[in-house]
């Protein structure tokens, strides 16, 4: 949301206009920096989830290794890796912040 | 900002996600198939087999339920059993097979199957080793649940889950329940959703 003068008809001056973008696009990088290590320990979590519950798939005494897990590492990998990836080279963007929140629907 | 400007402006971030996209909706895919893909039918005796060794109650329902010892699917459909036996215990006789060698409390340890399924009162659990009875009861797929009744006629054949792993309302426990409480109705055939029993050896 941009910042703006609700409470006051002062005008802003250039240092401060300066100032308070400089602080917003902080504010940005950090939240998509943030929201980049969630989702990657979540992927994680996915991972040693889906190998802790359905490791193997068998088939009488043989056995594979499951789709869950599969799943969950190249699934969850592709998932996770947009919104990190995002966060890395255009962590301000406004496009950034849409694909982290729907990644993590 | 002009559209060409946002597009130019946003190309990586755009290139990235029309990347993404096709390889989620693929994945998504493959998972809601392999859930929903219930395992191969056998084909049950519909009166029970004269040389089972599995014994038959003369005055209640038999239940026998198909499992592998490490399926994780199995989970739900034990779940399923407990939420059964938890209502119509009076009426039911349930034996768990677990097939295979591997399970079993003279193996390495009974596995989450043997244990979760002996842990639900008014169940008994044994060990169909070389998947003897699986086969003489048309059972392929862990969770293969058949109910007999009284006079040893098939009354329900299938799986008690709605897909692989997942518990809740299914048609199976509805039948099986509405079978206990005598009421009279085409004998109910549902998929079952588990682990392969044994192989074609």
């Amino acid at each position: 949301m941009p910042w703006t003068r609700a409470h006051s008809t002062a005008p802003v001056s250039p240092r401060a206009s300066c100032l308070i973008h400089e602080d917003q696009r902080r504010t940005y990088a950090q939240t998509s920096r943030l929201f980049a290590f969630l989702m990657t320990l979540q992927w994680l979590a996915a991972i040693a989830a889906a190998l802790w519950i359905s490791p193997r798939t068998w088939v009488g005494s043989t056995s594979s290794v499951h789709l869950h897990v599969w799943v969950a590492v190249i699934l969850g990998g592709t998932i996770t890796a947009l919104p990190v990836f995002l966060a890395v080279v255009r962590p301000c963007d406004t496009l950034t912040r849409h694909v982290s929140q729907r990644a993590r629907c | 900002m002009p559209l060409r400007d946002l597009l130019r402006h946003n190309a990586l971030g755009i290139a990235a996600v029309a990347l993404s996209c096709p390889i989620i909706a693929m994945g998504l895919t493959t998972l809601i198939g392999y859930a929903n893909t219930p395992g191969p039918a056998g084909l049950s005796p519909v009166t029970w087999p004269q040389e089972a060794s599995a014994a038959r109650s003369h005055d209640r329902q038999t239940l026998l339920l198909f499992a592998h010892p490490d399926c994780a699917c199995t989970r739900a459909t034990i779940s399923e059993l407990a939420r059964i036996m938890a209502v119509a215990r009076s009426r039911i006789d349930a034996v768990v097979h677990v097939v295979g060698p591997g399970g079993g409390p003279a193996d390495a340890g009974p596995g989450h199957v043997w244990r979760s399924a002996a842990a639900i009162p008014g169940v008994r659990v044994v060990q169909d080793r070389d998947a003897v009875e699986a086969r003489r009861f048309g059972a392929r797929t862990s969770g293969q649940t058949l109910l007999y009744d009284a006079r040893g006629q098939l009354a329900f054949s299938g799986g008690l889950t709605v897909s692989r792993g997942h518990e809740g309302d299914s048609v199976g426990r509805e039948a099986i329940l509405a079978a206990a409480s005598g009421e009279t109705s085409a004998r109910a055939v549902t998929p079952v959703f588990g682990c392969i029993l044994f192989g074609d050896e």
